[in-house]
């Protein structure tokens, strides 16, 4: 009985350092992901620093917002001013420091639509071009044959709505429903 | 067992670890949100109405928020409005949802609210809150229509039920929610849309066209600051007078909670022309007097002109739209007092004459008249009537034909003549009057009928004179009244020129010699009226230095009364009424006065009468119509050293007649009133001569009629007949009978 209750008291007393133990490991497991979480956000954002938007106040909790390049939110904002000079100036200028190909995608992105809101349709399309240069995804393609269609080389327009088309993955569901989109202009065009 | 348990122990540690850093990592990863509910890819967001979890592509229809999107057409926050607030009357469930979703996350709900704020649909004053942030940015310039923009948040809608690849969907709830390109795998996109800034430029909302969704990191769009603007004119006066200034005051209201500073412009109510703008900042509940305007309306201003002013403002009200305030206006108005004259060319007309009525008005301002209606009226009155007074009335009868009037028309202030009419007297009766009023409308500004004094012209004749046979003296005295004899006598008569052209008035058959003026007075049996004309004056010997008229430059000269001649040591006697024809031829009588005279002389009677005192004549004196021979030529002498007075009945008188005094044509006092008729209106002739101190011509007879000769009837004849001639040449010296005493060599002899 003694050599019993000396066994739970020595069983407890382990029990405990064990469990001090693994609280303590836990605690530095969920700083490492917090701090691998911060490192995620802003490691990826050598344009400058976040344009984050406002903190969920309602109690809820929510996906980060991706954060756009300073240099692209900068030329958003001359373009909303009419200086267009100084949107393709501030890109530009991006372009020449930036390595990551996301960004740069987004800035080439950026460009096109800034020549296409100064009505330059054709830079326009040398910048998307420029950017699916830079990363072959749908959303490039797409922005070229709308400029395409607005300009009337219809060619191009298909061209690239069937570029956009192959980039999809067919076996997502939001692919499938974008595909049928494309396919749909695609038709118009072809009327 | 003890290695199983260790072995199990570390699995559960590590399972603990791993769970804790993937604890870690997504509450640092979730800790950015859009709108409160958390996104995520395409197919694991969480509702913004409902906060359930669901995903967006569909097979069984579109995962727009807005299905069909908004047309690129639209450009205004107008059109913006009412496209949505169409929806959410209008739309399908999914529509309305999309609708109810735009609008609750433009104005910020879920943007640090809590999610009790989330109405789908919006209540009443989250869409007028709506519609002022909206209004209030396109107010502020900071709406950017039909723009290419990149983004990487996307929104859909969660409530269809099947997925991308035709998979029923766990979850399907009537909701919207937002989604990240980026973590779904598709990069950045573009889109076409349009979007909302904040004040310091950067994006607040965007939207884009072809499927109605809300797009990037989007906020509520800025509130609109609480104001409401009303504005104001106020006018000095109603009314104004031409020339005159009114004063037009602007004001401005902020009835809000916010200050703000409003541009403004004053208007031409008439015109809607600009006249002034200005920019002032008006605080919160305060009123401001923004603009005062002096006017000076025209004094040619028409009456009734309007001159209004009114001011509008922008913004009206929460920062966006314009207003008015209400239009005032002065009207120009008249302020005058009018008094309508007549005038006549003269106070008295003879007949066939023409008499000129002048109608004028008096405007003693201070303004110009109205426009106002004239009427003559008026008509031939009687003897004896009197003129209306001015009177505030309409009179009648009007006069027919009217006179033209110029009375259309706004009278000056001052006199102003605005008709004539000519009468023409005709055969109107001596006596009556021609009268005549103006009567006008609107008297003054505040209307109504006013009539002249009325003006009446007397229809009167001057009656005349004819010396016919010989010339007529006047001037010198008798020296019994005068040593000097030096009386400058004058001869005044009337005359007056008729419609022919012709004179009547009075004359003498040869010459007129008189020591004084000669007025009006013919020779040469000539009428005269104009003494520049030619007519009238050839035979006229004035004394005086007087243009036309002689200058004959005869001395002052004693005339013979004869009274010396046959006064009588011892006075004779006779009745006061002494008859001639009853006298005895050769009757001498120095009588005292008065007596009266009458009677027809006997053929061949000669009397002589010298009366110390007055004589009356009381009948008709006359010789016989006929003679047998010269010796039956009558003489009759009636000498009065007072006055000769011929009663009124009396129509002839045959003799010679001297009066020291006056000799009086008519036994009326002089001055009194004649009139036409009775007392004097018979002719009295004169056959013979009359001497008299002063020769007073009473008789009325005459100057009237139905033709020009009738007005020229004389009232008295004095005929110097041949009886006195022949009477002087037969009896010489024989002072029982009439003879030449006493001869004035007047030029011209004949």
């Amino acid at each position: 009985m003694s050599k019993e209750r000396k066994g739970k008291r020595a069983i407890s007393r382990k029990a405990i350092i064990t469990t001090a133990i693994v609280v303590g490991i836990a605690l530095v497991a969920l700083g490492i992901g917090l701090l691998a979480s911060w490192l995620l956000q802003n490691g990826s954002n050598p344009g400058g620093s976040s344009n984050g938007t406002s903190n969920d106040q309602s109690g809820l909790i929510g996906l980060p917002q991706n954060p756009q390049l300073k240099a692209v939110t900068d030329a958003q904002k001359s373009v909303d001013q009419g200086d267009y000079t100084k949107a393709q100036s501030t890109l530009d200028t991006a372009l020449k420091t930036t390595t990551n190909t996301d960004d740069k995608f987004d800035i080439y992105l950026e460009k096109g639509v800034t020549y296409e809101n100064e009505q330059k349709y054709n830079d326009a399309i040398t910048a998307y071009q420029q950017a699916a240069a830079t990363k072959s995804l749908p959303s490039a393609y797409q922005a070229i044959a709308r400029v395409a269609t607005t300009i009337g080389n219809k060619q191009l327009a298909i061209d690239s709505y069937n570029k956009a088309i192959s980039l999809l993955n067919p076996n997502d569901a939001r692919s499938a429903s974008l595909k049928q989109t494309l396919q749909e202009q695609i038709q118009e065009l072809s009327q | 067992m003890n290695i199983r348990n260790r072995s199990a122990k570390l699995v559960a540690m590590g399972v603990l670890v791993a769970v804790m850093f993937a604890s870690g990592f997504a509450v640092a990863a979730w800790a950015g949100t859009i709108f409160g509910r958390q996104y995520d890819t395409w197919n694991d967001g969480f509702g913004y109405f409902l906060n359930q979890k669901g995903s967006c592509p569909l097979t069984d229809g579109s995962d727009d928020v807005l299905p069909g999107g908004i047309s690129q057409n639209v450009d205004t926050a107008n059109e913006f409005i009412s496209t949505i607030e169409n929806i959410l009357s209008t739309g399908n469930t999914q529509h309305k949802t999309g609708a109810a979703f735009i609008v609750q996350t433009m104005i910020g709900n879920g943007q640090g609210g809590t999610s009790s704020t989330r109405f789908n649909p919006p209540n009443a004053a989250q869409l007028a809150d709506w519609e002022q942030r909206v209004r209030y940015a396109e107010a502020q310039g900071r709406i950017k229509w039909r723009q290419t923009f990149t983004f990487t948040l996307n929104t859909c809608y969660q409530g269809n039920l099947k997925d991308g690849l035709g998979n029923t969907k766990p979850s399907h709830p009537n909701d919207d929610m937002f989604w990240d390109e980026i973590a779904s795998g598709y990069g950045t996109q573009t889109a076409v849309g349009f979007k909302f800034l904040n004040a310091n430029g950067t994006t607040a909302y965007e939207i884009q066209y072809s499927c109605g969704n809300p797009l990037g990191a989007i906020t509520g769009i800025p509130d609109a600051p609480d104001y409401t603007i009303t504005g104001r004119t106020t006018v000095s006066s109603p009314t104004v007078l031409p020339g005159q200034a009114v004063t037009f005051k602007h004001y401005l209201k902020d009835t809000g909670s916010s200050s703000a500073t409003i541009n403004w412009t004053t208007k031409d109510g008439n015109t809607n022309a600009t006249l002034t703008t200005g920019s002032n900042a008006i605080a919160s509940n305060t009123e401001v007097n923004v603009n005062t305007e002096t006017f000076n309306v025209p004094s040619n201003a028409a009456f009734g002109t309007q001159y209004c002013r009114y001011i509008t403002f922008s913004p009206a009200t929460f920062g966006y739209g314009s207003g008015q305030g209400s239009k005032v206006c002065t009207t120009v108005v008249p302020q005058y007092t009018l008094t309508p004259t007549v005038s006549p060319s003269s106070t008295t007309a003879q007949q066939n004459d023409q008499i000129t009525f002048t109608y004028a008005i008096t405007n003693s301002g201070p303004t110009r008249s109205e426009t106002l209606t004239c009427k003559a009226a008026g008509q031939t009155q009687g003897p004896g009537y009197t003129e209306l007074p001015q009177q505030d009335v309409d009179r009648n009868p009007a006069v027919v034909p009217q006179p033209t009037f110029n009375c259309n028309q706004e009278l000056p202030v001052g006199n102003t003549t605005v008709g004539t009419e000519v009468f023409d007297v005709g055969n109107a009766t001596v006596g009556s009057n021609v009268c005549r009023s103006l009567v006008i409308n609107p008297k003054d500004d505040t209307g109504g009928f006013r009539s002249s004094a009325e003006v009446c012209v007397t229809i009167a004749k001057s009656p005349y004179v004819q010396f016919m046979g010989n010339d007529v003296w006047a001037g010198g005295n008798f020296a019994a009244l005068n040593a000097a004899c030096n009386n400058s006598s004058k001869i005044q008569t009337v005359a007056h020129t008729l419609r022919d052209g012709s004179v009547a008035g009075s004359a003498v058959e040869y010459g007129a010699f008189a020591l004084g003026k000669i007025t009006n007075f013919g020779s040469a049996n000539k009428a005269l009226a104009n003494p520049a004309g030619p007519a009238g004056k050839a035979l006229t010997f004035s004394n005086l230095v007087d243009t036309n008229l002689g200058n004959y430059g005869a001395p002052q000269h004693c005339i013979n009364d004869y009274v010396s001649l046959y006064t009588k040591t011892a006075k004779d006697s006779a009745a006061a009424a002494i008859d001639v024809g009853t006298q005895a031829s050769g009757t001498q009588l120095d009588i005292t006065g008065p007596h009266g005279f009458s009677g027809t002389m006997a053929a061949g009677s000669k009397q002589i009468y010298l009366v110390e005192g007055d004589v009356a004549i009381t009948g008709d004196l006359k010789y016989p119509a006929n003679y047998s021979g010269p010796d039956q030529i009558p003489s009759l002498i009636i000498i009065a050293t007072g006055n000769i007075t011929v009663n009124r009945a009396v129509q002839q008188m045959d003799g010679l007649f001297v009066a020291r005094g006056q000799f009086f044509t008519c036994d009326v006092a002089v001055g009194s009133t004649l009139t036409v008729n009775p007392p004097c209106e018979k002719q009295l002739v004169i056959n013979g001569a009359v001497k008299a101190g002063q020769l007073q011509l009473l008789r009325t007879f005459g100057a009237d009629g139905a033709d020009d000769a009738s007005r020229k009837q004389p009232a008295e004849v004095f005929n110097f007949n041949p009886e006195m001639y022949l009477n002087s040449a037969l009896y010489g010296n024989n002072t029982n009978v009439l003879q030449t005493v006493d001869e004035k060599d007047l030029p011209p002899r004949f």
